[in-house]
């Protein structure tokens, strides 16, 4: 999937996610940058969509006339060209850091000056691994409350969460966050049944203790 | 609290305990039948006693422990279905009632 790079009200791209990588270690994107995807369904952040991104996505090359070039007041495909195919780094007259990306070219002055207001996008500013290099984010996959319940609950609700505890790992491990993120709601739900089940029992027990004491 | 009712009252010796869900409905013993007298046994420094109820708290407790204290193990892929193996196999040995195995069971 590819990206618009929406910066003070305009629309830059789009780029795929190796481009918004390259860009933003350059400096040309900064993380706080909005961007919203090339069929509008996603909107995001550079800073959200390359943290979360855990295998580089390589997307197939752009065609040269982007069919969809929805935001009006971008230049027509007329100039022949794609914007992607001018990329924001070293554009002649604007090699400085912090250049908002591919606008120069379109001779629309107004697009095009570096310094708009946002400061200088170094790399020490994030404080922490490029992005994706870093750990992998991660997923709570309930390991320790699905062991606990299995050993004092005395129930099988606790092996479907280890279960569910070891597909959250191996998923992770595939890079496959929405599927690690689902079995990790299972590998809770199964636990919490399984507490659920537990302490209400334990409460009825003591409540039936108690009123046996109550009537004697 | 739960912890001076289980030191005052032997669950072996009182009716207060409710019995094993698992082991009501089933007749089987789970991997976690045995525990609350084993913790009552623990509770009063009777490791024997406590390893012929379920021996698997002498692995569970630093486990749940060591698993507390570095999180990073939890992510450990090999680690949580090596855990799980375990479980599913304690389960399944401790309901053999042939002699090495019958000592998995509670007795």
């Amino acid at each position: 999937m590819r990206y618009f790079l929406i910066r003070d009200q305009q629309s830059y791209g789009p780029y795929d996610v190796t481009e918004l990588d390259a860009y933003l270690k350059s400096g040309n994107v900064a993380p706080g940058d909005r961007l919203e995807s090339e069929d509008h369904t996603v909107r995001t952040t550079v800073a959200d969509l390359l943290t979360f991104r855990v295998v580089p996505t390589q997307t197939p090359p752009a065609s040269p006339a982007a069919p969809s070039e929805p935001i009006g007041f971008q230049q027509p495909s007329s100039a022949g060209s794609s914007a992607s195919e001018y990329p924001p780094i070293g554009l002649g007259g604007s090699p400085t850091s912090g250049t908002p990306p591919g606008t120069a070219q379109y001779g629309s002055p107004q697009y095009g000056p570096p310094q708009q207001g946002t400061p200088q996008y170094g790399a020490p500013q994030y404080g922490r691994a490029p992005y994706g290099v870093g750990p992998q984010p991660q997923i709570s996959n309930h390991l320790v409350l699905s062991i606990a319940v299995t050993a004092l609950c005395c129930l099988p609700f606790g092996i479907a969460g280890i279960v569910y505890a070891s597909q959250v790992n191996t998923k992770l491990a595939l890079g496959d966050i929405p599927g690690a993120m689902h079995s990790s709601k299972q590998a809770r739900l199964f636990s919490l049944i399984g507490v659920a089940i537990s302490g209400g029992f334990w409460i009825l027990y003591l409540g039936a203790i108690g009123l046996g004491a109550l009537a004697r | 609290m739960a912890g001076v009712v289980l030191y005052t009252f032997d669950p072996s010796q009182n009716r207060f305990f409710p019995v094993c869900p698992s082991f009501a409905l089933t007749g089987l013993y789970c991997p976690g039948c045995g525990t609350t007298r084993a913790l009552h046994a623990l509770l009063h420094g009777d490791f024997a006693r406590a390893a012929s109820m379920n021996v698997a708290v002498f692995v569970t407790l630093p486990l749940l422990a060591l698993l507390m204290a570095v999180p990073r193990l939890r992510y450990h892929r090999g680690f949580s279905i090596a855990i799980l193996i375990c479980v599913v196999l304690y389960g399944v040995l401790r309901n053999v009632p042939i002699y090495p195995f019958s000592l998995l069971a509670p007795h």
